[in-house]
């Protein structure tokens, strides 16, 4: 028998494009690629989003009926996200224009979507079919974004902004250019900022976007935008009119803060760490109320909101704490994007008291956000969590996703497994959560005290 | 008939090797030989003398315009001079396509048809740049015999040729040896012949013949024919003779021994050369200019040619799901095996994902620990861009090595679209075999190998081609058990239910095809006399046809038995067989009683009811006598034939009649027309609302005796007590305020 051998085989870069791409409202993603591309993807957009229900011809009397009630439809396969040109071997020798020339025509005959994206499968990257032309013939009105090359293993996040950037570079012209687009939407209220680094794919992403408009909102600025994060086609008309764009996650936004500054002019600011707990919320709301010249009143107010978060969770922590010593010196495990992890990391070790057994980076690691971890793991003497791989730690609580955790159940490890990524369980969140700002902060306290073993 | 030889003439584009090769064609032929020739080059112009100028459709332009049932060699093979076998392989559209892809195809479609059988020479005009896996494709060992190498004394035919011999080091090593030697055709440049030589010499094969500057080339060019056909010219035709000579004689081989460009340069060039002259052009780029030669074989003149068909291609059923992840899902049930995916991380992870989600959910629902579904024995060779541009086979083998270290029963390899389509030949990681641990290669090539049942099929048949002892001595107390649903939540349940009753009969199970199962259980596949089929599905039933037609294997008639009468037949069978048929009856017996009284107890709630059935299942007459025993009746049964195959819902079609259907609104039309008190079926949403009961029929069925008895108690439960939620009434306001 072997031994174990595998890690957690984790999304690569097609499924950032795709999920970056299906993070705009209303939009048509059609991935050029054999079928078994595409069930994955059409599957987790349709249960990551709240959309209408999408109606098609019928087969039999033409009639509109729900797409899930078309057996044999050529494009959607019964599932309403993600339509494909099921390519075969076939199309791998002859090109596989027809068949997106025949999808296309199809869905502009049978649907109404404000941006369409084109996204070739590894396979068809390598025919190199010319489709820009394409897709301009058939929907001279629509913004289009053709992704010809969808990487080959590379990571979720460079697949991510490689999409947004091509879109805005693709479609910016449309959206942006010369005289201001009589259909744009009005500007939103100033001061404003757009959020750049969140996903549909992320864990809580619709609780994730209500908390950052939530504690924005306090201190008085609006959120305009998040790009590629359930984005309507007016939302992102309105990205150039923000006054600051808030990176996130840096490796997936970082590269378009740059674009949009020498597009548009407009300022941004990467974040040291996302806004996971108190301490980096505040972070957070600080830097942004200074890049802002916000009045000190302003930001107060979304302190005090955080004060008093501070303060329920301190009678929680403390009644568990008082009879156990707890959550202080609880070893615990994260996977996460490098950011992410120096974020949770910040949170469970500062602020609980816990001790890092393991963090493993998911993806390439943005460098700055890479060399803070490591500086702050060095600073608390426990920069051995970087060499541990997770399917080696005895941690009391791992925060992964769904996989990872079920794998060292499996091996039968002794410990509670906290999702913070995708795929999940199963659970389906009809309520949204977050695991960001100050709600989330409370949420994560929660499922710490939650998860810990014993609190005697 | 003699031994057939197939040979491949490589070079440099322009170099003359169409030229080279029709005249070695007309030679072997006139000497008596059998003979093809196969142009591979999009050009599509190699058997253009042969054919005294008439251009032949070619076999990719073919398969384009014409459905594969109506495919057939004879519309693609012409016969030329000396009756030899003409064929063009041709290729994509310049910038369109994959034109190395479309070679692997035409090779595909000969070895199909069986185009070259009746031949004894089978020359292979090839494009001489090995641009990429599928320009190689004859150069693979199971075509090319021999191969010759045509150049000139120029540096970059030299160049060219020396590539060539990269390219066939990588498939040979130093071990293969398929290198015939040197075309030499002279260019009549400064120091041509030394630098032949001298090349020649570095790289250890002979010339083989100079083909000597001559105006035979351009005279045979005007009348469209070979050499050998013009009168005189003896000299230059003495050559070819004199070729097809050593091929039907002693055709010695040497193996492939590139140069480093460095030597390269360094053996032609006699002296190393400055790196840049000032010019900013490399030492290759400052060789003589590349003049045309006295005999063109590439040319411009398109007069003649096919013109590329304004027809719309043929139309094509849609291939469900990939072979690849068909295989893979089939070979991470060989638990102690370690499988490769040869290809980018998404490929691996789609398969991933979906042999996981049920063990998540399992985990998370029923706190079912699933080893299989949780840490399958599964990596990714991550091929990258590179990979994809270079070719990643140093990628796999290194994987298969890392595999090999951790000592699994075996390694299984398989092929994606991106492996598939870069020509990447995964057959040849079954060379790095070990005694004790087989590697075997899955060329499913993403869906290019076909659709997920085909990925199962291929696999399953790999696995006992590649593992099963035919030789083990056969014992008279177990059975194998094939294909059981590598999906199906009910897999495991099932298993134990057949597993307990065959037990009872003490049956055991000697290996499970299809099911967690280990290369040692399969080495012993053939020591099982009988063979159980566990789900009657196509790729079951087909997987059954070729153990038979193969391996001459014994099956059960039935599968995995649902419901009563068919456990019943199933067990009376299977005891027969064994000679236990006490222990059946007795088995029976126990059951009946159960069965019996259970079916009363539903009847006094289920009788009178109606039911408006739609199924995707098969072979449901185990359910349909089920329902009529417990009082219920069926007003219309439909079949959602989505898939259309051939589907038999009920061996007694006079009893229940079935229509197909894929019409929901036909479906709709039908409730309301016949009223039935419960619709049954796959997808609940579809049935629309009325004054009935809705009620899901599972995808996939509970073995053994009581598969109806579990349906029939939660249509009870539902009669009794349940109606539709009231949720349903909201998706009114789902429209209003989703829209």
């Amino acid at each position: 028998m072997t031994e174990r051998c595998l890690k957690n085989i984790t999304p690569d870069s097609i499924t950032g494009m795709i999920m970056a791409m299906e993070g705009f409202q209303n939009a048509v993603v059609l991935l050029n690629g054999p079928m078994g591309c595409k069930f994955y993807h059409s599957t987790t957009s349709q249960f990551l989003t709240v959309r209408p229900l999408l109606y098609v011809p019928s087969e039999k009397s033409g009639r509109n009926i729900p797409v899930d009630y078309n057996y044999l439809n050529d494009y959607f396969f019964r599932q309403p996200r993600v339509p494909c040109t099921y390519l075969d071997g076939y199309d791998y020798v002859y090109g596989t224009r027809p068949k997106v020339r025949d999808a296309l025509r199809f869905l502009k005959k049978t649907i109404r979507f404000d941006l369409l994206a084109i996204v070739n499968s590894p396979g068809a990257s390598l025919i190199g079919d010319s489709l820009k032309d394409l897709a301009a013939e058939e929907l001279p009105g629509t913004p289009c974004v053709i992704l010809e090359s969808p990487g080959y293993s590379e990571g979720f996040s460079r697949g991510y902004e490689n999409a947004l950037l091509a879109l805005l570079q693709q479609a910016g012209g449309r959206l942006w250019s010369g005289s201001p687009d009589r259909s744009a939407p009005e500007p939103p209220a100033h001061p404003c900022v757009n959020i750049l680094g969140l996903s549909i794919y992320d864990r809580y992403a619709e609780g994730d976007r209500a908390e950052l408009r939530r504690i924005f909102g306090a201190m008085g600025v609006t959120v305009s935008c998040f790009p590629a994060s359930s984005c309507s086609l007016d939302e992102l008309k309105r990205l150039p009119g923000a006054d600051l764009n808030i990176v996130i996650t840096p490796e997936r936004g970082r590269r378009t803060a740059e674009y949009l500054k020498n597009t548009f002019g407009t300022e941004f600011l990467v974040l040291d760490r996302p806004p996971v707990g108190f301490g980096a919320t505040e972070e957070m709301l600080r830097s942004a109320a200074e890049r802002l010249s916000l009045d000190t009143s302003r930001l107060q107010a979304a302190l005090d909101d955080c004060a008093r978060a501070r303060a329920l969770a301190w009678y929680h922590i403390n009644n568990i704490y008082d009879t156990s010593g707890r959550p202080n010196g609880i070893r615990y495990a994260v996977e996460a994007p490098c950011s992410w992890l120096y974020a949770f990391a910040g949170f469970f070790t500062e602020y609980l008291g816990m001790l890092p057994d393991s963090l493993v980076p998911d993806g390439p690691a943005d460098e700055r956000a890479e060399k803070m971890l490591r500086d702050f793991l060095s600073e608390h003497h426990c920069a051995s969590a970087l060499s541990r791989d997770i399917l080696d730690t005895d941690a009391e609580l791992v925060f992964s996703n769904a996989n990872t955790i079920a794998q060292l159940k499996e091996e039968g490890k002794i410990f509670c497994g906290i999702e913070i990524s995708l795929p999940s369980m199963g659970y389906t969140d009809i309520i949204p959560k977050t695991q960001i700002g100050v709600r989330g902060s409370l949420f994560l306290t929660e499922q710490v005290l939650n998860g810990m073993m014993s609190r005697l | 008939m003699k031994k057939q030889l197939q040979i491949a003439v490589y070079g440099k584009g322009g170099i003359g090797k169409s030229t080279m090769s029709a005249n070695l064609s007309a030679a072997l032929a006139m000497a008596g030989d059998r003979v093809m020739q196969i142009g591979c080059d999009p050009k599509h112009d190699s058997t253009r003398y042969l054919m005294h100028g008439e251009v032949i459709p070619t076999v990719l332009e073919y398969l384009r315009e014409t459905p594969e049932s109506r495919q057939s060699l004879s519309d693609v093979l012409r016969e030329g001079c000396f009756h030899i076998g003409c064929l063009e392989a041709g290729g994509p559209k310049p910038g369109i396509g994959c034109a190395g892809r479309g070679i692997i195809t035409a090779f595909e479609f000969l070895d199909r048809t069986g185009a070259k059988d009746p031949y004894e020479r089978i020359i292979y005009d090839v494009l001489g740049d090995v641009v990429c896996g599928g320009f190689a494709v004859p150069v693979r060992r199971e075509y090319a015999d021999a191969v010759f190498l045509v150049t000139s004394g120029e540096y970059m035919a030299l160049y060219a040729a020396n590539n060539i011999l990269r390219g066939i080091y990588n498939y040979d090593g130093n071990e293969g040896r398929r290198i015939a030697g040197i075309l030499y055709n002279e260019r009549r440049i400064p120091d041509e012949d030394e630098r032949v030589r001298r090349f020649a010499g570095a790289v250890g094969l002979p010339v083989v013949a100079k083909i000597p500057r001559s105006p035979a080339f351009a005279r045979a060019e005007e009348k469209n024919c070979t050499v050998m056909e013009l009168d005189g010219f003896e000299s230059e035709k003495s050559v070819f003779r004199g070729l097809a000579a050593q091929i039907d004689g002693d055709l010695r081989l040497y193996p492939a021994r590139p140069l480093s460009d460095g030597d390269l340069e360094h053996a032609v060039l006699g002296t190393a050369l400055p790196e840049d002259d000032g010019t900013g052009r490399n030492s290759a780029e400052r060789q003589t200019p590349d003049e045309p030669l006295s005999v063109s074989v590439s040319g411009n003149n398109d007069a003649g040619r096919r013109q590329e068909s304004s027809a719309e291609p043929p139309r094509r059923p849609a291939l469900y799901g990939c072979a690849f992840q068909g295989a893979a899902v089939e070979a991470v049930h060989v638990t102690d095996a370690i499988v490769i995916a040869h290809g980018p991380r998404a490929c691996a992870f789609y398969t991933w994902q979906l042999l996981t989600s049920s063990g998540r959910k399992n985990l998370f629902n029923r706190g079912i620990l699933m080893p299989s579904a949780i840490s399958p024995n599964y990596r990714s060779t991550d091929m990258g861009h590179a990979e994809a541009v270079f070719g990643g086979m140093d990628l796999l083998k290194s994987a298969v090595r890392e595999a090999i270290a951790r000592k699994p029963g075996a390694v299984i390899v398989i092929s994606s679209c991106v492996s598939g389509i870069i020509g990447d030949d995964i057959r040849t990681v079954e060379e790095m075999s070990t005694p004790d641990i087989p590697v075997i290669a899955v060329p499913a090539d993403g869906d290019i190998g076909g659709d997920y049942m085909t990925g199962i099929e291929m696999c399953t048949h790999l696995l006992v081609e590649k593992l099963a002892d035919v030789d083990i001595p056969m014992r008279d107390d177990c059975v194998n058990l094939i294909n059981e649903t590598g999906v199906s939540n009910n897999q495991e349940i099932n298993f134990r239910t057949v597993r307990s009753l065959l037990s009872r009969m003490g049956i055991s199970i000697n290996c499970r095809l299809s099911g967690d199962t280990t290369t040692e259980d399969l080495r012993s596949f053939f020591s099982a006399p009988l063979n159980l089929l566990a789900d009657d599905t196509p790729v079951g039933r087909a997987t059954r046809t070729w153990l038979e037609d193969n391996w001459h294997v014994r099956f059960a008639e039935g599968a995995f038995p649902i419901g009563f009468q068919a456990t019943c037949r199933w067990l009376r069978e299977i005891s027969a067989f064994f000679h236990r048929e006490d222990a059946a009856e007795q088995i029976i017996r126990d059951e009946k009683e159960s069965y019996e009284s259970e079916i009363a107890s539903l009847r006094s709630v289920l009788s009178g009811k109606k039911i408006l059935m739609t199924s995707i299942n098969v072979n449901m007459d185990w359910f349909l006598e089920a329902a009529e025993a417990a009082g219920m009746s069926f007003v219309w049964i439909g079949v959602l034939n989505y898939l259309k195959q051939d589907i038999v819902l009920s061996d007694h079609p006079d009893r229940y009649p079935v229509e197909q259907t894929l019409d929901v609104e036909q479906i709709q039309a039908k409730a309301r027309e016949l009223k039935p008190d419960l619709i049954l079926t796959n997808y609940t949403s579809e049935t629309g609302r009325g004054d009935w009961l809705v009620a899901a029929m599972p995808m996939t069925q509970v073995a053994g005796f009581r598969s109806a008895l579990v349906i029939l108690q939660r249509l009870a439960d539902l009669f009794e007590n349940g109606k539709e939620g009231t949720w349903s009434d909201d998706r009114a306001l789902f429209e209003k305020y989703y829209a």
